[in-house]
């Protein structure tokens, strides 16, 4: 695997994507909050009159961890997918980094912990201002029981937008694999309902989706503070094993 | 590992920029100064049926600048992805600077700068922002960084350009961040990928001149499909065809072999140029040609010396003679006043190439004056 640089490997690459996602970032805040807090209005305060309560708690509030989540893990692929292609396709700085002295994880990490960086600032927006539309509160020492959700969530996307960033040169791919893979991932994963309105044949398929651990993992860290060992162990072990798949990938399509 | 200090200086000569490395000093290991800057031994690489190199073997010695030249296909940019560490060999062995390439390529990376054949930059970022990200992966400290970066840019006249997107500027200037980027960490060999291709020729002598300048204190290593470039900057060729290194060796060796060659085989370097005060180079062409005519010989006449004619330009001609005292007839033909001079012709590194590359006398170029 070889060592890994911090200062002048993961840091650099870190601090490269926050100045390129810095760029333009009243627009990408405006595009990237567009479609949570789009669902947010049509679906939360549509339905409000029509849902009542889910598990509990009124649906307009048991739809908002699924919105920020969602947010955090479209940032994460985008930033993966396109930070990758970009690089590797377009602007081949690939080929530049590839001659400095660093690791090839040293450059994936610094791009999977950008991605995050990243997200996370995106995904606190969108609960700014869902807090402000609706009466969702966010109880701080729930946080870190949250984050714990995020953090492997936020990779595992990441890694698959690595992935797709390294293999596929047009950029209509990343497009295709984000309608085909990701929107069944987030939709069937209980981002809009639980997953006990699911019918039964088709539950224990969406019990072992990682979307399904980290929404419904989650929500409950979100709103109660609890953490569900198996959803979040089950999420800690796909992120690993997507890094694994991601490096592997990236240093076989490198390899020459 | 090493202590680099960035006392390079850059001055402005007669419009050009030029590095003037003042102290670059370094902590290096003995063995750097005794070791030869690159050493190829049987280095093979293919890919698929595609043999890109066959078996090489050569040795770059310490500073100056060593021009790897040969047609496309010849197995220069692989052979230049091998020596940066980025592809590997199927076979062979490569040293920089006694490493071997493919056990310390970390290491390797640190003292090599690239300055590749196309301008790859992140634009999303901008000139400044670019330099920095590299200098902070070569280990700079974000203030050496800093210091560093003014002075180079500076040193290339593009400090009120730190802050533009490398997209927006001109090709010249593009070449020239991408020059200094590679020298961001001061290396100890830079590899220069076609450095000069499509930059005008002021660009190009800036270029040029920065080369110069450096090339005592770090190896140089030039592909370029410009014979002059090749010729004016290199201290050593080695030119490449189909994967192989046909010949190598200073730029005058090679012409010199190449006229020995040459010379061998009858092809004499009879080669003369008429340059005209007038633009009638066609005109007076067609009257020697007709002059050697069958009539023209019979009223005296002797066109034995020459072998073929040619027009240069309208006020050259090329002339290619057996018997140089021959030449001596062309006043029969041109009025005095109208030759301006007559010249031998000599053979340049572009000749030296077009034998090569069209494999014409290869083996005997490789051969002669060794």
């Amino acid at each position: 695997m070889g060592s890994l640089h911090f200062r002048h490997g993961i840091i650099p690459i870190y601090q490269k994507v926050l100045r390129q996602e810095s760029q333009d970032w009243w627009l990408e805040l405006l595009a990237t909050t567009a479609t949570p807090l789009t669902f947010f209005l049509t679906f939360g305060l549509g339905l409000k009159g029509h849902i009542s309560n889910v598990e509990g708690v009124p649906y307009i509030v048991f739809m908002a961890p699924g919105l920020i989540s969602f947010t955090i893990l479209m940032e994460a692929y985008r930033t993966g997918a396109w930070g990758v292609w970009l690089d590797r396709w377009h602007q081949k700085m690939i080929d530049e980094y590839r001659i400095k002295p660093i690791t090839t994880f040293d450059i994936i990490i610094g791009e999977i912990l950008g991605g995050f960086t990243v997200a996370l600032i995106k995904g606190a927006v969108v609960l700014l201002i869902i807090m402000l539309l609706a009466p969702v509160t966010l109880n701080l020492g729930y946080l870190l029981t949250y984050l714990a959700y995020l953090f492997p969530g936020s990779i595992i996307f990441a890694c698959f937008g690595t992935v797709v960033g390294t293999l596929f040169k047009k950029p209509d791919n990343i497009a295709q694999s984000q309608t085909l893979i990701i929107t069944p991932l987030l939709y069937l994963g209980g981002m809009f309902f639980p997953k006990s309105v699911f019918p039964e044949w088709i539950q224990p398929v969406i019990t072992w989706l990682p979307t399904t651990a980290l929404f419904e993992g989650g929500r409950q860290a979100f709103l109660t503070g609890a953490m569900d060992l198996r959803y979040w162990v089950m999420l800690m072990v796909l992120s690993v094993l997507s890094f694994i798949l991601a490096t592997v990938v990236f240093n076989r399509q490198l390899s020459e | 590992m090493e202590s680099r200090l960035n006392k390079t200086c850059w001055a402005n000569r007669g419009g050009h920029y030029v590095i003037l490395e003042k102290n670059k000093a370094k902590t290096t290991l003995m063995h750097d100064m005794t070791n030869p800057a690159i050493e190829v031994k049987s280095l093979s690489k293919s890919f698929g049926s595609l043999h890109a190199l066959r078996g090489i073997s050569f040795k770059v010695t310490a500073n100056g600048v060593f021009c790897i030249l040969g047609p496309n296909g010849a197995g220069k940019t692989t052979l230049i992805r091998i020596l940066t560490t980025i592809t590997r060999p199927d076979s062979g062995e490569v040293k920089i600077f006694g490493e071997n390439i493919q056990t310390h390529a970390l290491e390797i990376r640190n003292r090599i700068g690239i300055v590749a054949q196309d301008n790859h930059f992140d634009n999303y970022l901008s000139v400044w922002d670019n330099l920095m990200l590299h200098a902070k992966l070569h280990g700079l400290s974000a203030m050496a960084a800093k210091n560093r970066i003014t002075e180079l840019l500076e040193s290339v006249g593009l400090q009120g350009r730190s802050h533009s997107v490398p997209n927006t500027l001109s090709g010249g200037m593009q070449r020239r961040v991408a020059l200094i980027r590679a020298l961001i960490h001061q290396p100890d060999l830079l590899f220069l990928d076609e450095p000069t291709t499509g930059l005008d020729p002021q660009a190009r002598r800036e270029i040029w001149d920065t080369v110069v300048s450096i090339k005592h204190k770090t190896t140089v290593i030039l592909t370029t499909h410009y014979m002059e470039e090749a010729d004016f900057l290199s201290d050593s060729i080695l030119m490449m065809r189909e994967g192989q290194v046909i010949l190598s060796g200073t730029s005058r060796e090679l012409k010199n072999r190449l006229a020995s060659v040459n010379e061998s085989f009858g092809h004499t370097l009879n080669q003369y140029e008429v340059i005209l005060t007038e633009p009638k180079a066609q005109h007076y062409m067609e009257t020697l040609q007709a002059f050697c005519s069958k009539g023209a010989a019979a009223e005296g006449a002797n066109c034995d010396w020459l072998q073929d004619i040619r027009v240069s330009d309208p006020f050259r001609l090329s002339l290619r003679v057996r018997d140089p005292e021959g030449l001596v007839q062309l006043y029969q033909v041109i009025p005095a006043g109208l030759i301006q001079s007559i010249g031998k012709l000599q053979l340049d590194l572009e000749d030296v190439y077009l034998a090569v590359a069209n494999n014409e006398l290869s083996g005997e170029l490789s051969g002669a004056g060794r």
